[in-house]
């Protein structure tokens, strides 16, 4: 993935981006499907649970960790993802 | 008309609390636990649900009294009572007698097996405290409904003579007004008004903008019901033993993977609603005309369940006009 995403640079734009809570979906949606399902440890289950029920899930803290750990579940639909959303290039 | 829906529980407990909340911000008026060995435990999943919602009911199956002595079964509906009051329903069938040959257990004399399963759990919900009679030594919160979930002649009449409603199997898809009327006449034999007993259909629903996708989705679920169909629905349907031999191997050993490679298209036409929004909404529409009180629209419910479910919701909330909510 190297050269295609800095991530320093990567939170900053995501603190600004318009469609972040279309992209927690998405990424949610990911999580959700995913047939890896260690990714995902019951704490962390938990607390995308909480989050999702108070409506916090796209605040950029909780949108990094999704992108964490869907990444990490499915680099390739994620990366996809996260170009659609105009935050990752030249994949 | 109420609508639910079906879950099965085998997702990890983040995600089957993930649609249950969400189900509960929604139109759907309770949702279904359908209970199979290799997926987790239908209580405790329950549970974890009832503590992320707080309108939507949940149905306890269906269970099966093989597997579940009926204590267990009331047992479980007055605890989850207490996490849930007024919330709770139990759903109670023969099982599938293939699955519970793998596991060792003969079906012997399915119905009656019901009939004393029911029969049990009433007495246990009654506060009776006669010389002999079987109790629980606590109340459940509100009357846990008893639903008979019913393929054959014999169980949809019982249900009838002693259910709270009755959950029609999705092989009856093809043909719904068979076991309706049925179950009418023999509501009317025993003395039962018709208002106070819940016919509901399950049906198999997978919707997705692309078809292919929902179709390819629904077909291990369309697997598991072709291998439950009794002989006579096999004969009236015209399915090759060939094709279901390969289907019940395959759900044996839980292929799921795989297996939409021998479901035929036709089987997914016949035991499901797969297939865009505008398609799913037709034959809802057309399914809703006939005189249920409830339809259960079971799993998958699309290749993404979150965003199916909200698709359901708003294909739902636009037949009525008014939500088929449980009221808070």
């Amino acid at each position: 993935m190297g050269s295609a995403v800095n991530w320093n640079d990567f939170k900053t734009r995501l603190r600004s981006l318009q469609s972040r809570s279309l992209l927690a979906e998405d990424l949610l949606d990911i999580l959700l499907t995913t047939y890896n399902y260690s990714v995902v440890s019951p704490e962390k289950g938990e607390e995308i649970v909480k989050l999702f029920i108070t409506r916090e899930l796209d605040s950029p803290e909780a949108v990094y960790m999704l992108v964490d750990l869907s990444i990490r579940a499915e680099p390739e639909k994620t990366l996809k993802v996260l170009k659609n959303h105009g935050l990752v290039h030249g994949i | 008309m109420k609508y639910s829906i079906e879950i099965p529980p085998k997702d990890p407990i983040w995600r089957l609390q993930i649609y249950a909340h969400l189900a509960d911000t929604l139109s759907f008026h309770t949702i279904w636990l359908s209970d199979h060995y290799y997926n987790r435990n239908i209580a405790i999943v329950a549970t974890a649900m009832c503590m992320v919602t707080k309108r939507v009911g949940i149905g306890l199956g269906i269970m099966n009294p093989y597997i579940y002595h009926p204590v267990s079964m009331a047992q479980m509906a007055a605890s989850l009572s207490e996490v849930a009051p007024g919330r709770v329903s139990i759903g109670i069938g023969a099982g599938d007698r293939n699955i519970l040959e793998s596991l060792g257990i003969i079906q012997e004399r399915p119905v009656d097996r019901v009939r004393w399963a029911v029969k049990t759990i009433r007495e246990l919900f009654s506060d009776s405290r006669r010389s002999g009679a079987l109790g629980l030594d606590f109340k459940a919160w509100g009357s846990p409904q008893i639903y008979i979930a019913a393929q054959g002649p014999k169980m949809l009449q019982l249900a009838a003579e002693m259910g709270d409603g009755v959950l029609v199997n999705t092989s009856w898809l093809p043909n719904p007004e068979k076991p309706l009327s049925l179950v009418k006449k023999t509501l009317d034999e025993v003395g039962r008004r018709r208002a106070e007993f819940s016919i509901e259909l399950e049906t198999l629903v997978s919707v997705h903008e692309d078809s292919e996708k929902a179709s390819k989705t629904v077909k291990p679920y369309v697997g598991v019901v072709m291998q439950g169909l009794s002989p006579e629905m096999v004969e009236e349907l015209r399915i090759s033993e060939e094709t279901l031999r390969k289907i019940r191997s395959m759900v044996q050993a839980r292929m799921w993977l795989e297996m939409h490679r021998v479901i035929p298209d036709e089987a997914v036409e016949l035991f499901s609603i797969a297939g865009t929004p505008s398609y799913v909404r037709s034959r809802l529409e057309e399914i809703s005309s006939i005189d249920l009180d409830g339809l259960v629209l079971g799993g998958p419910l699309g290749p993404t369940p979150r965003k199916a479910m909200i698709m359901l919701d708003e294909i739902i909330k636009g037949f009525s006009g008014s939500p088929s909510a449980r009221a808070a």
